[in-house]
């Protein structure tokens, strides 16, 4: 008898564990945690052939119940995980969603446009979504190198960088609205390192010379940190 | 905001009209406007007549004295 209000017992703890995880949602990093659903089928499984097998022998202490114990708690931390990175997306999306809220104009370019300044950059251009990668290969390089300086925009397809020192059109440096016929926010960023930019908002034809708001500013960074970046940041008091 | 060019413009005969944007004192219908901290615009009465890439103080006084907008031409 008290073997089977065990097994009851066990049978009931294993039934709570699908219907809501245990343990807080918290926000990790995405990258952290990668569980695949069938290695928890897989100790589950376990559990329900180690549990039956516990009902046949009829024992209360055994090893195979200690098993059935580890496996539970296995499982246990691993559906806590799953939540984890449910959550983590959720974040993700909760993050993009405030970027996108706060850039609400998409503005023409506050100075005309002469000869070869409107020409999509194609080669050495680079877009990201929110919450998408980093760029790739960016040239790294201390801030206000002018020879390593980035220069970027935001529109509606996300982040775009590319070196100002690019050829294009007849001219020998890029301009903003060679990233974007409209944007809603622009500037200079160097890349620190491959995980470290700093950025202002030096851009005449869409950011401080264009009345970017500094809830577009602030969008902004939140849209490079959302790329996976640390952010350093200059000043910019609209 | 500001950079050592916009510094050295507000000390030699132009006023900061806006973020990135000065004016020339003595003729006011000049302009300068930078396009990013290195590239600089000039406008005669909302025309640009001339532009350059600029990464030396220097440079920046060479460009104002081709326009003959400064008191060292």
């Amino acid at each position: 008898m008290r073997s089977l209000i065990q097994i009851l017992f066990l049978f009931l703890a294993w039934c709570n564990l699908s219907a809501a995880p245990v343990l807080p949602n918290v926000a990790l990093p995405s990258y952290a945690i990668s569980i695949s659903n069938a290695e928890n089928l897989n100790q589950e499984s376990k559990i329900k052939t180690g549990v039956l097998n516990y009902a046949k022998s009829d024992i209360s202490k055994n090893s195979l119940s200690q098993k059935v114990v580890f496996g539970e708690s296995s499982v246990l931390e691993n559906r806590a995980r799953e939540a984890n990175v449910r959550v983590v997306q959720g974040a993700g999306s909760s993050l993009i969603a405030s970027i996108k809220s706060r850039l609400t104009l998409l503005k023409n370019p506050a100075r005309p446009i002469l000869s070869g300044e409107g020409i999509p950059l194609i080669n050495g251009k680079q877009t990201r979504v929110f919450g998408g990668s980093k760029f790739d290969n960016v040239v790294t390089g201390s801030y206000g190198d002018a020879s390593k300086k980035y220069i970027w925009t935001i529109d509606d397809n996300g982040v775009n960088v590319g070196l100002e020192q690019t050829p294009i059109g007849g001219n020998s440096v890029i301009k903003h609205t060679n990233l974007s016929s409209q944007a809603y926010s622009g500037g200079e960023v160097w890349f620190i390192t491959q995980n470290k930019v700093h950025v202002n908002a030096w851009s005449g034809r869409f950011g401080a010379g264009a009345n970017m708001t500094k809830a577009e500013w602030e969008a902004s960074i939140d849209a490079f940190k959302s790329n996976g970046y640390e952010v350093i940041v200059e000043p910019y008091n609209p | 905001m500001e950079n050592h060019f916009s510094k050295y413009l507000k000390q030699n005969g132009w006023r900061e009209l806006s973020m990135m944007t000065f004016q020339n004192i003595e003729s006011p219908c000049f302009e300068i406007f930078f396009d990013t901290s290195n590239q600089i615009e000039l406008y005669s009465n909302n025309e640009r007549v001339d532009e350059a890439y600029i990464i030396t103080e220097p440079e920046l006084i060479e460009f104002l004295i081709r326009n003959n907008l400064s008191d060292l031409a």
